[in-house]
């Protein structure tokens, strides 16, 4: 993938801040509530892309049933309605399948949201390390289902915007890994191209960016203090 | 990906894995050894360079320059500062780490830059004195373009001045001071 320099830092700072965005939701919301989320969402949509099908039956076997309860099917007599609701159109037709899972797949996700938010105490759902880890992953799930439709409304009419869609999504271009490794090719080469405008001033930056890490590693630890320093000779390992 | 490569990518993520299974807090202490030991074996490399070729030729009567003698030297006296600051004087933090995931982010990347400074010192004295122990660092000559790139980024080929590795434990040491 070849992207010019510019586009490449929006899309870079586009992508931290799709990460940040759905890791500061998922502090808000802990890590409870979005690993149920996740969970929900991720085997959901596997089961509905793997027996959708299933599904699908059993909407137009009620979608024929209602038909048949409106022609007075129940009735005595009704054979003739009986009939005529089981060569009634179906609910769910092959060109509408996907719309329709995909919006089953949604309400699901919906519900899970509500519910957790209710069901779910703040006690139990602390906003730790792992609720941002669990936010981020909603974030890139979603992003590989959703991004993919959503650019259609972007795109111009050749090929035409439902094609083009279709066509990310069947190609796997819409995958999680593909946007996961899309993202950070961004970020890889932005930071390359970085690192070598920075040209002399490169050992001074690396520099101040080890002595942050060795500043952040020391201050995480809680009560430090020297300890055994120049001391018993015994291991501490 | 060449065997010298992977010789020493090998060395440092047995490093880092160590580091990972004894946690951030105590390899700390051996980051802190590490650099300090980078940086006095880099700032009198010249004089001990000198000292120790002298006494290969003249006391030892190795060949000139006694290239496997002085690789030996500096990996061996590096080896043992590290190995001392594992097993033997500690230096210790005591405190509690931080919660996962971010203990486990910490471990990585504190093993990670541990395994980068001993595989990368060791791969740089053998560049240093020619790689006179190739028959056992899998040395293909020439470098790999791959392998003459990660060089150029080895501990001792980052700075210009050795002191530069001695200012971050410095301002630790300080730190230190200040609780």
């Amino acid at each position: 993938m070849s992207i010019n320099g510019s586009v490449s830092i929006e899309l870079m700072i586009s992508f931290v801040i799709f990460l940040i965005f759905f890791g500061w939701i998922g502090l808000r919301r802990g890590a409870k509530r979005e690993l149920i989320v996740l969970l929900t969402s991720l085997i959901s949509w596997l089961i509905l892309q793997e027996k959708g099908d299933f599904l699908v039956r059993i909407t137009n076997l009620a979608g024929r049933l209602l038909a048949l309860i409106a022609a007075g099917g129940l009735n005595e007599g009704g054979a003739a309605n009986v009939t005529a609701a089981s060569s009634a159109q179906q609910l769910v037709t092959d060109t509408n399948e996907n719309a329709f899972l995909f919006f089953v797949w949604v309400i699901i996700v919906l519900v899970t949201y509500g519910l957790t938010n209710k069901l779910v105490t703040d006690k139990d759902s602390k906003s730790n390390g792992w609720a941002i880890l669990w936010g981020i992953a909603n974030g890139l799930f979603f992003a590989s289902v959703f991004l993919p439709r959503l650019v259609l409304l972007f795109l111009p009419a050749e090929p035409s915007p439902q094609q083009a869609g279709q066509q990310l999504v069947t190609e796997g271009r819409g995958s999680v890994m593909s946007f996961l490794s899309t993202g950070f090719q961004i970020v890889r080469d932005t930071i390359s191209s970085f690192w070598a405008g920075l040209g002399d001033m490169q050992p001074y930056v690396l520099l101040i960016l080890l002595t942050l890490f060795l500043i952040l590693v020391y201050s995480s630890i809680r009560g430090a203090k020297i300890a055994n320093l120049g001391g018993s000779g015994k291991s501490k390992c | 990906m060449g065997p010298i490569e992977l010789l020493f990518i090998t060395i440092a993520l047995i490093v880092t894995l160590i580091g990972m299974a004894r946690g951030y807090v105590k390899e700390l202490g051996n980051t802190v050894i590490i650099m300090s030991a980078i940086f006095l074996l880099a700032f009198f490399e010249d004089e001990l360079t000198n000292i120790m070729t002298r006494v290969g030729e003249d006391i030892l009567g190795l060949s000139t320059p006694p290239n496997g003698f002085l690789s030996l030297f500096f990996s061996g006296a590096f080896i043992a500062i590290v190995f001392a600051s594992y097993a033997g004087k500690t230096l210790d933090f005591q405190g509690a780490p931080m919660e996962p995931p971010g203990r486990w982010l910490l471990n990585l990347g504190v093993g990670l830059l541990n395994g980068y400074l001993i595989a990368g010192t060791l791969w740089y004295y053998q560049d240093k004195f020619q790689y006179p122990m190739r028959d056992f660092t899998g040395f293909v000559d020439p470098l790999s373009t791959r392998a003459q790139a990660m060089v150029n980024n080895l501990p001792q080929n980052l700075f210009d001045n050795p002191v530069y590795w001695i200012i971050p434990v410095a301002i630790l040491l300080i730190l230190f001071v200040r609780k």
